[in-house]
């Protein structure tokens, strides 16, 4: 009986410890392929028209998930897909295909 | 692009492939007086994009087919050549514009028409691309064939691609501009 409690005790621990280690693997996974967010700044988006190229143009990305455009502030907001990336060097000839100014990538 | 007044009607198909050039088609007309058929090419010569305005200066040229009418009730239908130069300067609260076009015959370089449209509005209020977005504009038109300048207080509305211009000029004459963009 002792040992069927110890064997029943132990089997217990590993399951909890067992678990919890699937809970860090995938918290993990969750930190490793975080959304990454792309504030491009830009000159020259003068009309609501602008605003609607510039979502059209960067929708048409693979690795872009979703685009916000701020005209007050002159920011399109790019959500990238879950571990995709999309390098300055990419988005300045799509802002530049707009016929607006890149200015920087907002770090 | 369509343009209706009583003594100007025109429409106008414009492709643009790349943001700095525009093709297409513009028929124009003057009752009585004048009437055109042309391709157009729009060249972007400059853009200056500023941190919350944007400038831009355009050439236009193309040839086409069209008839002037004469005041002896005599008419010359020929070859034409339409050229002009366009300007505009817009932030999200005033918009300004500037156009001169001239059409002549190709054969005997005679004017058939020209005209200076310059336009100046203002937004009462912001509006993204998905909400009504309103202009108020003064147009005004001088061309060779009236001696008197033509004004025009016009509303603008447009509401995603749609956009209409409705005015009325100090003669009482309606105007109506409708363009869709695609």
């Amino acid at each position: 009986m002792k040992q069927i409690v110890i064997i029943l005790s132990a089997l217990f621990f590993s399951s909890f410890s067992y678990g919890k280690s699937i809970n860090n693997t995938t918290a993990d996974k969750k930190v490793e392929a975080k959304q990454v967010i792309k504030k491009i700044k830009v000159h020259g988006m003068a009309c609501p028209m602008c605003q609607s190229k510039a979502e059209s143009k960067f929708k048409e990305n693979s690795a872009v998930n979703s685009v916000n455009v701020d005209m007050d502030k002159m920011l399109i907001t790019l959500n990238l897909k879950e571990g995709m990336d999309l390098s300055d060097e990419k988005i300045k000839p799509i802002v530049n295909s707009l016929g607006l100014t890149f200015v920087n990538v907002e770090k | 692009m369509g343009s209706s007044h009583q003594k100007f009607q025109s429409v106008e198909l414009i492709y643009s492939p790349k943001y700095w050039l525009g093709t297409g088609l513009i028929t124009e007309r003057s009752p009585d007086s004048w009437e055109s058929t042309s391709i157009q090419i729009g060249y972007l010569a400059k853009r200056w994009n500023l941190p919350a305005a944007q400038g831009n200066f355009y050439i236009l040229a193309g040839p086409g087919y069209g008839t002037r009418f004469n005041q002896d009730d005599t008419k010359v239908t020929d070859l034409l050549y339409r050229v002009g130069l366009q300007g505009d300067y817009e932030t999200r609260r005033i918009y300004t514009f500037a156009k001169y076009t001239e059409q002549r015959f190709f054969n005997t370089n005679g004017l058939i028409n020209n005209r200076l449209e310059l336009r100046a509005g203002y937004a009462p209020y912001l509006a993204k691309f998905t909400e009504l977005n309103s202009w108020v504009i003064l147009k005004t038109v001088f061309t060779n064939e009236f001696k008197d300048v033509n004004y025009t207080p016009t509303v603008r509305l447009f509401y995603k691609n749609f956009l209409v211009d409705i005015g009325l000029d100090l003669d009482g004459e309606a105007q109506l501009n409708f363009m869709v963009r695609h």
